[in-house]
């Protein structure tokens, strides 16, 4: 396949200055305008469902329906919820406020950052990609949007559909590697929104640091699991985990990284997992009627294969290499947490069971690494279940199931301490690029200066003792 | 003072509290939030000794901006905290409502505050408020400029707030740098944008979210056709107060050049009426923080090319520093260089209000826009083209009464939203969870592979969700 053409650095400059000049003519302010707009990013999805699932399918040699129900079908919903809520979403708030200001009409309006920078990665580049873009273009904001080099196909046609369905003078793709990226950074930002590692996160936010521009952070990290044997249906358990980790060959964010499940029931638990292993997979997941995504390029291919091949604990499932970048999903036991498996997030298809004593064990190795962004409970026991919710911190904290939270547009999806902050989804897009403007005006009148006059110097002493009523506040004995 | 040595052991002192629980409960929070209250009403004597010591604060000053604001807010707080905490269940699809869709209100972590000294007292405990009321431990680092009040505060935070939970940290330069070293769940910082830059790159390193409260010129447009004598009157009272050394102190004037030398005999007249024997002396009238702001500001003084209409007096040796406004101010002149923070007040003449709008859009996004007019149009104009945290109509400073506004920056004058619940807000992780009953599994059958092609279709309808038409 052609290597993608990198956008030149003086162009990038000139893109944004472009995009810097529209959004100050105030080209994308009126609502009819950005409903027009998020109705051509519909289209554009629907028009060209069979091109995308083609550049899916040769980046990461994704099966259709694995196109279809994380990418493509999400796509259109949100532009379309976005399109729905347009006008809710953007009106001005008129808070309640203390009967002496009732007269100052008290507004917060909802206004656009400015000119954003979206930064996307390989693993989900269509919706990772397009829904932080359908957040800037509701917000009423000018964006660029930079997706990944490592996802070539997707970037390709990304690159050429956009211009194609949305004002090229408001919304633009560049492409580009670590150079365009750094040139790009060094732009003027009103707003930076990057999803990918935690280690480049840093590099954003520093770039970032200097203009003192705002971010979100949508990072990954080690998503925890705990199986609760002593009260959760084993079987579902195991089919709903497997479900999850399989995903783009276990390449997503939200991907359950590592098991922690009690001693006693590991066994059990994989006998579960053999059981859901055989359902997806009869044939086995590297035969060609099986669908079974890939490794995105060789060198996370070597990175996977050194894992299974350096780890302490036992593949007990799967873990053959095969061809074209595929991996078996692997099952290995008796992981401990100095395992090669645990130093990093795993971001492949191996899945290392943990045994520990009991769930305590369990979230006291949790609290001891970085917060991750989902913690993951399977359980039906309520104090198993307040334990995590007290004692643990994530981004998001997911019961007797993985993914389909990311479905529910109206929970803000997003990380804590290494796996970032800021969140998205649904209105929480649209405020990530929203500066919240409060307004007031005050009244004139002889009646309210009559008011405010004991606020003019020169000080005296009734609009101290005025002044210091506060002071004198009953505070509750408690 | 702090030595350096004892800073990360204090940090990690915080988060063992943390990680104790000790935080969690909602009346244990609201105690500490009376606590708060209880301090800033018995120390009140003290507090405005130092402040007037520090920075030469009129004691009604304080009163009524810094303590006031500071116990209403925390008992407020303390009693709005339930409703704060709640969970939300959003309203979400029907298929959505069995998975039990919950956003959980988790406080953030340990938490860094770094405080200013032009308003040090309210600037302290307004973020304090809001992480004490999130269930965050918490470092407050005050600003060496104001030592006294510093010093005052690390003797009396611990008799009020429990110090297994929040702790002041005094220092200067190298305790500021060795607390920018460690890592913190969030920083709030409130300063000036040179300093927000060093802030925000140690945060980078260890990605902690932020909320910078920055500064910038806060321009004033006056519309001709407003009560010119009543815009001066309120302009030159939020200019005087702290002698113009606050974030939101109204910084440069745009007026019709036909108006000016009106507005000027009504800034005269209300000055004499605020000052009648003058600023220099008056208790009414703050000082300048230090010597070497004090030098900056005579230097910016001594450079401008306008023409001073109102000559304030100095006196080096105390850091006093009348107001001094200068009219016929072009653009470039020293006066528009850089966030004045002190008793200047230039006036800028226009020929129109497009000329205003745009002088005012090529500069960098205030804090603050303020306007005085009367007239829809005119309003609406300034609402929908210019950018600033926040826009004001006739009056300067009475924003910062308003709790329910989010109080912000945009662009350089900085980011993240405070008061009330937007600073419980700033420390609070908004925790989402979905709880998927056993039962669904009849409806997520279709989901697991090996997928039919009847699964795929039934699957990918919402691709095909028919699309409204644009209209025109």
């Amino acid at each position: 396949m052609a290597s993608l053409k990198y956008t030149p650095k003086q162009q990038l400059t000139e893109i944004h200055s472009r995009l810097s000049q529209t959004f100050r003519e105030g080209r994308t302010l009126p609502l009819g305008y950005r409903r027009k707009q998020l109705l051509q990013v519909a289209r554009l999805v629907q028009e060209n469902s069979d091109a995308i699932m083609a550049s899916l399918k040769a980046d990461l040699g994704r099966h259709p329906f694995e196109a279809t129900l994380p990418e493509l079908g999400p796509m259109v919903s949100s532009a379309l919820h976005a399109v729905e809520n347009l006008d809710k979403w953007n009106s001005p708030e008129k808070p309640q406020v203390e009967a002496w200001r009732s007269e100052w009409d008290t507004t917060i309006f909802k206004t656009p950052k400015g000119t954003v920078l979206s930064i996307s990665p390989w693993n989900f580049p269509w919706v990772l990609t397009i829904l932080p873009f359908i957040g800037a273009i509701a917000a009423g904001c000018t964006c660029l949007i930079k997706p990944s080099e490592h996802a070539q196909a997707s970037a390709a046609l990304l690159a050429k559909l956009i211009p194609q369905y949305l004002d090229p003078d408001a919304y633009a793709v560049c492409l580009g590697a670590v150079e365009e990226t750094t040139h790009v950074l060094s732009l003027k930002w009103d707003h930076i929104f990057y999803t990918g590692s935690t280690s480049v996160g840093r590099i954003i936010a520093e770039a970032a640091a200097k203009q003192l521009t705002p971010v979100t952070l949508e990072l990954g990290g080690q998503s925890p699991v705990f199986v609760d044997g002593d009260s959760t249906n084993i079987e579902i358990a195991a089919k709903r985990i497997l479900w999850g980790k399989q995903q783009n060959a276990g390449q997503v964010c939200v991907a359950p990284n590592h098991v922690f499940v009690q001693e006693e029931h590991q066994s059990a638990l994989v006998e579960a997992f053999r059981k859901a292993y055989d359902s997806f997979w009869p044939m086995g997941p590297l035969d060609s009627s099986s669908e079974m995504a890939r490794v995105v390029n060789a060198r996370h291919y070597e990175r996977n294969k050194s894992l299974l091949s350096r780890t302490k604990g036992k593949v007990v499932i799967g873990g053959q290499t095969g061809q074209d970048l595929r991996i078996e999903p692997a099952i290995i036991t008796g992981v401990k947490l100095d395992d090669p498996l645990m130093e990093e997030e795993i971001f492949g298809p191996i899945l290392p069971i943990i045994p520990v004593a009991n769930v305590d064990a369990a979230i006291s190795h949790i609290q001891s690494g970085s917060t991750p962004l989902v913690i993951y409970v399977f359980t039906e026991n309520e104090e198993t279940k307040n334990k995590f919710v007290e004692r643990t911190q994530s981004g998001q904290l997911i019961l007797n199931e993985t993914f389909a939270q990311v479905a529910v547009y109206e929970i803000p999806f997003g990380g804590q301490g290494q796996s970032g902050y800021g969140s998205y989804l649904g209105k929480y897009s649209f405020d990530a690029f929203t500066h919240q403007r409060g307004y007031i005006n005050v009244p004139a009148d002889a009646r309210t200066e009559g008011f405010m006059q004991g606020r003019y110097p020169p000080y005296s002493a009734p609009a101290l003792t005025f002044f210091s009523q506060a002071l004198k506040a009953k505070i509750p004995d408690a | 003072m702090s030595t350096i040595a004892t800073i990360p052991k204090i940090r990690d002192a915080l988060r063992a509290t943390f990680r104790s629980g000790l935080t969690h409960s909602i009346p244990w929070r609201q105690h500490q939030l009376y606590q708060l209250a209880r301090m800033a009403q018995n120390e009140r004597e003290l507090i405005c000794d130092a402040l007037q010591k520090d920075l030469g604060k009129p004691k009604t000053e304080v009163l009524a901006n810094e303590l006031g604001s500071v116990i209403k807010r925390a008992l407020k707080s303390a009693e709005r905290l339930p409703e704060w905490v709640k969970a939300e269940h959003p309203e979400v699809i029907d298929r959505q409502k069995p998975w039990n869709p919950t956003i959980y209100k988790a406080p953030k972590g340990t938490v860094l505050i770094i405080s200013p000294w032009n308003f040090p007292m309210m600037l302290s405990f307004q973020p304090l408020t809001g992480a004490i009321a999130a269930g965050c431990t918490v470092v407050l680092k005050p600003s060496e400029l104001v030592p006294t009040f510093s010093q005052l505060l690390e003797e009396i935070v611990p008799k009020y707030l429990d110090p297994n939970a929040y702790r002041v940290v005094n220092g200067a330069i190298p305790e500021t740098t060795k607390l920018l070293e460690l890592q913190w769940d969030h920083i709030f910082y409130t300063g000036n944008g040179k300093v927000a830059r060093i802030v925000a790159s140690a945060a980078a390193k260890h990605l902690t979210p932020m909320t910078l409260e920055l500064g910038g010129k806060s321009p004033v447009i006056i519309d001709s056709a407003y009560d010119i004598d009543l815009a001066a009157k309120r302009i030159l009272w939020g200019k005087c107060h702290n002698a113009g050394q606050i974030c939101v102190a109204p910084d440069y004037v745009l007026v019709q050049r036909d108006k000016q030398d009106e507005l000027v005999r009504a800034f005269q007249k209300h000055y004499n009426a605020f000052f009648p024997k003058g600023a220099l002396d008056s208790p009414s009238f703050g000082s300048i923080v230090s010597d070497s702001h004090y030098k900056r500001l005579t230097s910016l003084l001594s450079r401008t090319k306008g023409e001073t209409v109102l000559k304030g007096r100095a006196d080096a040796a105390r850091k006093r520093l009348e107001l001094t406004i200068v009219k016929d101010v072009a653009g470039g002149d020293s006066l528009l260089e850089e966030e004045l923070f002190g008793p200047i007040l230039p006036i800028v003449p226009v020929d129109s209000l497009d000329q205003a709008v745009d002088f005012v859009n090529a500069r960098s996004h205030p804090l603050v826009l303020y306007a005085f007019s009367d007239n829809e149009s005119v309003k609406q104009r300034l609402v929908s083209q210019t950018h600033s945290g926040g826009i004001v109509f006739n009056d300067t400073f009475q924003q910062l009464a308003v709790s329910e506004l989010p109080f912000t920056g945009v662009g350089e004058s900085g980011y993240g939203y405070q008061f009330m619940k937007y600073t419980y807000d700033t420390f609070t992780q908004l925790r989402s969870s979905i709880d998927m009953p056993k039962e669904a599994e009849a409806n997520l059958a279709v989901r697991y592979l090996p997928h039919s092609e009847e699964a795929v279709k039934a699957l990918t309808a919402a691709v095909y969700t028919p699309i409204p038409p644009s209209r025109s």
